[in-house]
């Protein structure tokens, strides 16, 4: 038995709320920051300062199949079409204001941490100078293996002596270190819940797949922090457990469970979802939705260090081994029985490696795994009869096993 | 020019075959930025590869096809014995591609080799990265320490930074020699001399480059000068092209010469303190983040430097840092009407004709 995501309704009125304040912000006499999905935005609820998310814009494009316009528009100004599809994607909604929702409001800042990938230092250099805004650069180093406590303080220290200063610049707020704890509490709560609705995933049938998960997980890139993403994620865990006891299952007759890596193929997800759906796949892990889960304890001990570990130690941020191991715990968490790995042709940080990844893991684990290539928002760089030969050709070997 | 190189020009596919010329343990480095100061203060020769001509098919297996040629050809070298006989494997993080790729080439090479990834900081002017590379370069110290089972001592470090500097400042004045008029040898042979300098002891190289100096010798144009911008210039073939065309190059920006002997040039102090000091105060370059240089400046000086009238960007395909700056140094470029041609370029391209025709109407053009 499933059954759709009765919370979707919610989900859509509080991202669509959060997208009209966030266009309204000048008249509202409030400031805008731009910033990339890993960086610490939890400094920007101290000063009332909205965060806005490109990268989610892009996967709205994607998802809506406006990517590939709006990444022409980009490459139409000498931007090679082999740079990130979500790059692309927000020099065009620039340049055009084009997009599902006519174009971002204007940045007051820009906040970027290469976390996710050095790819954002460069998109947002050009933005910074398109705009004519501060760019404040988290500079998160690449941990191949432990975060080493100097790593940790280097972080620290820019957030103190380099982040603040710019926000109480923009917001003409003092940084005040009590509303400081209360936003770290308050994400530390949607964090938490985040984690244990993932973690229902962990039940035979799963209650709602990855492919759920990209959507629902909105609210803790775009909202964490501020009250109202944990009280959108109390209603969601509700559900999700409501769904357990009901037995609803993401899909019909769950008979395979799997793991994805990478971000989503944003413009092929209904395809895709149904393609795994009629053969009683489920998705019911993602190194990507759990990136965000992973995040715990802010507020606990040295609430600096604390947010400093916890933004150097997503799984792109890691070396290969790493990987192999954070993708091996996830198959043995979920008991999932394959793996699918989605080679992005935009993003390098996440991909390069995966063939290797998928050979370790299966050594490892001794579950099938297949590399599909595609992109994350430009749907120019899909082959969907080779993607769907390639999945069918797995899902045959899962089933002979 | 091709016989002062010390070893035939046909050996820069076969790194290995370098390291038995200068006998030493040796290290394969990805460009760019890598200390390699630490590598000749542990007694290894650090051998820079920028770029393997040779066709790739057994690193299809664990690279995606948008990597770039640099790196792609670099882990081909490895999965093919072309670096039998090294110990290890050092790369600086200067993107995304070069992160990744040291895992997969301790993977590739079943850890027959100790692979050594470099943070550098993408954010040099912050107040803490002095102290954050201070730990980076000490531990980059050990690791090369432990996987060469030697110490790297200060009396030796202050020795190779030494002789760096001085390979650095003479490779300096040749490149510079450019600017005043077509030197008495082909481009594509000075590139090729620098290319040498980076996979050879660096105190032999200075030698070399400082004996050989004297004999090179700017003539009189006949042509507009270029100045060539990008990461390498490959395929090497099409400088030769630029040349018959009638231009010649006065000067770069290149990865693989300018941007390599970027000072500082301090030689006094301690040892550590001058690494980090050089990596905070490197020359603009696509792989590095400043907030307070901007890179469309310095080609601009660059440009005034070397009395260039024009600029071609070798773009290597699928390499980020180039392509992201490419069309803001054109836009800076363009108003000062100063012409520009881009050519994306593959290290294996074996036939560049359609790049030639372009960068040939850009110099017919002036």
């Amino acid at each position: 038995m499933s059954g759709k995501i009765k919370a979707a309704e919610t989900l859509k009125e509080l991202m669509g709320a959060y997208y009209i304040e966030a266009k309204n912000a000048g008249y509202n006499n409030q400031k805008i920051a731009w910033i990339t999905s890993g960086a610490p935005v939890e400094l920007l609820h101290c000063f009332d300062i909205i965060p806005v998310y490109p990268e989610n814009h892009g996967a709205m494009c994607g998802v809506t199949k406006m990517g590939a316009g709006l990444a022409q528009a980009a490459e139409s100004l000498g931007y090679s079409p082999d740079l990130c599809a979500y790059f692309r994607i927000d020099v065009g909604t620039s340049e055009t204001g084009g997009g599902p929702i006519a174009g971002l409001p204007e940045p007051d800042m820009l906040v970027c941490s290469n976390n996710i990938c050095k790819t954002v230092i460069k998109w947002y250099e050009i933005q910074s100078r398109r705009y004519n805004c501060p760019l404040v650069m988290v500079d998160m180093p690449f941990c191949e293996d432990e975060i080493q406590p100097y790593i940790i303080d280097y972080v620290v220290n820019q957030m103190k002596n380099e982040y603040i200063p710019i926000c109480e610049r923009i917001s003409g707020i003092k940084f005040d270190q009590e509303k400081f704890f209360s936003v770290l509490m308050e994400a530390d709560r949607s964090v938490s819940l985040w984690g244990e609705i993932l973690d229902c995933c962990r039940h035979k049938p799963a209650p709602l797949s990855s492919f759920d998960a990209f959507i629902h997980m909105g609210p803790i890139v775009t909202l964490r922090g501020l009250p109202k993403c944990g009280d959108y994620y109390d209603v969601l865990l509700a559900e999700m457990k409501d769904r357990i006891a009901q037995g609803i299952g993401a899909i019909d007759n769950e008979q395979h469970r799997l793991v994805w890596d990478n971000i989503p193929v944003w413009f092929a997800m209904k395809k895709l979802g149904g393609f795994f759906a009629e053969r009683g796949a489920a998705l019911v892990a993602a190194t990507y939705t759990s990136s965000w889960a992973v995040m715990t304890k802010f507020s606990e001990g040295d609430p600096w260090k604390n947010l400093a570990e916890a933004y150097l130690s997503p799984y792109i941020n890691r070396g290969f081994y790493r990987r192999v191991k954070i993708l091996a715990d996830l198959m043995e968490k979920y008991f999932a029985d394959g793996f699918v790995l989605h080679s992005a042709r935009s993003c390098k940080t996440y991909s390069f490696g995966q063939y290797g990844i998928r050979e370790e893991l299966t050594r490892i684990t001794g579950k099938p795994g297949v590399v599909i290539e595609a992109d994350i928002a430009d749907e120019r760089n899909f082959s969907e009869a080779q993607v769907m030969v390639r999945l069918e050709a797995f899902m045959e070997s899962l089933n002979a096993e | 020019m091709t016989a002062f190189l010390p070893f035939d020009r046909s050996l820069f596919e076969h790194p290995a075959k370098i390291a038995q010329i200068f006998n030493k343990p040796a290290i394969g480095v990805l460009p760019l930025h890598f200390p390699i100061e630490l590598i000749e203060a542990a007694g290894a020769l650090p051998v820079e590869v920028f770029g393997i001509q040779a066709p790739v098919s057994t690193s299809d297996r664990l690279a995606p096809p948008f990597i770039c040629s640099l790196v792609k050809t670099f882990l081909e070298t490895a999965m093919t014995g072309g670096f039998e006989g090294f110990k290890g494997f050092a790369i600086a993080n200067i993107c995304d591609s070069c992160q990744n790729a040291a895992g997969t080439l301790h993977y590739a090479t079943q850890g027959r080799f100790f692979t050594v990834l470099m943070n550098l900081s993408m954010h040099p002017e912050a107040q803490s990265a002095k102290e954050f590379l201070r730990h980076v370069v000490l531990n980059v110290k050990e690791a090369l320490e432990q996987g060469l089972n030697t110490n790297i001592t200060d009396g030796k470090l202050s020795h190779a930074i030494r002789e760096t500097v001085r390979l650095r400042l003479a490779l300096r004045k040749l490149l510079e020699k450019r600017a005043l008029g077509p030197l008495n040898i082909s481009t594509r042979e000075v590139i090729d001399f620098v290319r040498s300098c980076w996979m050879m002891p660096r105190s032999q190289a200075a030698d070399m480059v400082e004996s050989v100096l004297p004999r090179i010798q700017p003539q009189s144009p006949s042509g507009p000068g270029v100045l060539l911008s990008g990461i390498v210039p490959a395929p090497y073939g099409l400088l030769d092209e630029i040349e018959k065309a009638g231009a010649f190059i006065c000067g770069d920006d290149l990865g693989i010469s300018w941007r390599n002997t970027s000072g500082p040039y301090d030689t006094e102090g301690d040892p550590i303190d001058l690494l980090i000091n050089r990596l905070l105060n490197l020359e603009p370059c696509s792989t590095l983040h400043f907030q307070r240089k901007d890179r469309g400046d310095h080609l601009l000086e660059r440009v005034k430097q070397t009395g260039a009238k024009a600029v071609v960007f070798f773009r290597l395909k699928f390499c980020d840092p180039e392509a992201f700056d490419h069309p803001y140094l054109k836009s800076r470029l363009d108003a000062e009407n100063i012409p520009s041609q881009m050519v994306e370029t593959d290290l294996r391209d074996a036939s560049f004709q359609g790049a030639a025709t372009r960068i040939t109407a850009l110099i017919e053009s002036l």
